[in-house]
């Protein structure tokens, strides 16, 4: 027996072939109070059938959610979805507010399911069943431990992506715009050059001794054997002017002493 | 009418065969490869700014050159702070005043891949000729089934010898267009000159006309 004071806490509600049977809990603070709810939606039809739970306790329904977005079929106002034949669906949802001692949703059995013609996949729906695609945040590390990719020229490619951080340019000469970087790190254009070039190496020796199968992969991907040849000789030959040119500039970097001190007195 | 083109593959050359496709449709073509964007681009807000907020779609649009472009930014932080969500409205915004939409996809089967498929109303999948290359292709195909875009043809991409036409066309359920191996078609995106434009005559460019001519047929179902 319930004492009089005490508020119900669980109970059953009915339209037709469904039912529901709900029952609450008070979680949080007294002046913060969060009333947990959970469901039990029983279809004793032979067919599936179209059921619409809304929320009638005063406060704002938190949903299930899947990176961010609301699980299908729930709203701010509550749920709507289908139930299998002489099936049982559980659901749940928080309300922020405290529980009161009445039924906590209200039951509408809206028909068969096959009647429903549900929308197209929305943006929403996309996001939440194909997963995040984004950047992950760590990927800028230079190892590169933090992507999934299996494939390494992917991994590499998706080093420049990290290591790419300029504004577009239309002008190819972007002598006046590299920024200046930390000392002894590589000025983010460079590093992605380089990381490139790298790929490039990568592949190539992976032929080295590679099946038929891996050899033809990595192939496709450089615009096969003649491709990856002409890029490689390429390659090495501005290897060969890059190293001739830092190797001068870094003598003159190295030499240059400017009157810096007589300069700040004049200023 | 907005086509996505896609291919599960990264390095088909998918963003080649939008921008050209792009040229040969009058279409604008969205760089929508949010990670990896490598259309041709330049000052001015991009999509990146668009999926953040910043901007409204069609202050990103660029015309002026041979193919009307909203490109995408380069920045990993970009790629991060874009809502997916708001790509399908920002795709309907420019259909709605251009008329045409060509959406190049990125690679992969995320969310990235999935949201231009789900707004597209058909797709072309670009694929290299290669046999390991079509189960990419065909996985390609069955997002593009769940997402309703419907499969117009399959572009093989860089074709030098017999392409398998008639084996691509029966695994993947429609035509296959086989796209010949052709310097200035893998220059495209350096040079931003479609082929269609600089040798109208030329293999590449009858192959890309023929696919457009597919493109187009589409519409008027």
């Amino acid at each position: 027996m319930r004492a009089e004071h005490e508020p119900q806490t669980d109970g059953r509600v009915r339209d037709g072939v469904v039912s529901c049977a709900w029952r609450t809990s008070t979680v949080g603070h007294a002046d913060a109070p969060v009333t947990l709810v959970a469901l039990r939606v029983r279809n004793d039809a032979t067919v599936a059938q179209r059921v619409r739970i809304r929320n009638r306790l005063d406060g704002p329904l938190a949903s299930p959610r899947r990176r961010g977005v609301r699980e299908p079929g729930w709203t701010e106002r509550g749920f709507a979805g289908d139930v299998a034949a002489e099936a049982t669906l559980a659901l749940g949802y928080a309300c922020i507010t405290a529980s009161e001692s009445r039924p906590p949703v209200s039951l509408a059995a809206l028909g068969p399911a096959d009647a429903f013609d549900d929308e197209r996949a929305t943006p929403a729906s996309v996001v939440r069943t194909l997963g995040d695609s984004r950047p992950p945040a760590a990927v800028s590390d230079a190892s590169g431990a933090a992507t999934d990719s299996t494939d390494s020229t992917a991994l590499a490619e998706s080093r420049i992506a990290a290591e790419t951080v300029v504004k577009p340019r239309e002008t190819a000469d972007d002598s006046a715009g590299l920024p200046v970087t930390p000392s002894g790190s590589l000025p983010p254009p460079v590093g992605a050059w380089l990381n490139g070039l790298e790929a490039r190496l990568d592949a190539a020796e992976r032929l080295d001794g590679a099946s038929v199968a891996a050899a033809t992969a990595t192939l496709s991907v450089h615009d096969g054997i003649d491709g990856l040849a002409a890029t490689l000789d390429s390659d090495a030959a501005a290897l060969r002017a890059i190293a001739a040119r830092v190797e001068e500039l870094r003598s003159r970097v190295e030499a240059t002493d400017p009157p810096l001190d007589a300069l700040r007195r004049l200023a | 009418m907005i086509l996505a083109v896609t291919g599960g593959k990264g390095g088909v050359g998918k963003s080649t065969v939008a921008y050209t496709l792009g040229a040969a449709l009058s279409a604008v073509v969205v760089d929508a490869d949010l990670g990896m964007a490598d259309l041709p681009t330049g000052p001015g807000p991009d999509l990146h700014d668009v999926l953040a907020g910043r901007a409204a779609p069609l202050e990103a649009v660029r015309g002026g050159g041979p193919v009307a472009l909203l490109p995408c930014g380069r920045s990993l932080a970009g790629a991060r702070a874009a809502d997916l969500t708001v790509l399908s409205e920002a795709v309907r915004a420019v259909e709605a005043e251009f008329g045409r939409v060509v959406v190049d996809c990125p690679a992969g089967l995320r969310a990235d891949a999935g949201v231009p498929l789900a707004v597209a109303d058909a797709c072309v999948i670009v694929a290299a000729p290669q046999a390991f290359a079509l189960a990419d292709a065909l996985r390609t195909r069955e997002l593009a089934r769940e997402l309703d875009a419907g499969l117009v043809a399959v572009a093989l991409n860089r074709i030098v010898d017999e392409a398998p036409v008639a084996a691509v066309s029966r695994a993947l359920g429609a035509p296959a267009v086989s796209i010949p191996a052709d310097p200035r078609v893998g220059a495209t995106v350096e040079t931003g000159q479609p082929v269609t434009r600089t040798d109208p005559e030329g293999a590449a460019a009858v192959a890309f006309s023929g696919l457009a001519e597919r493109v187009r047929a589409c519409e008027k179902q």
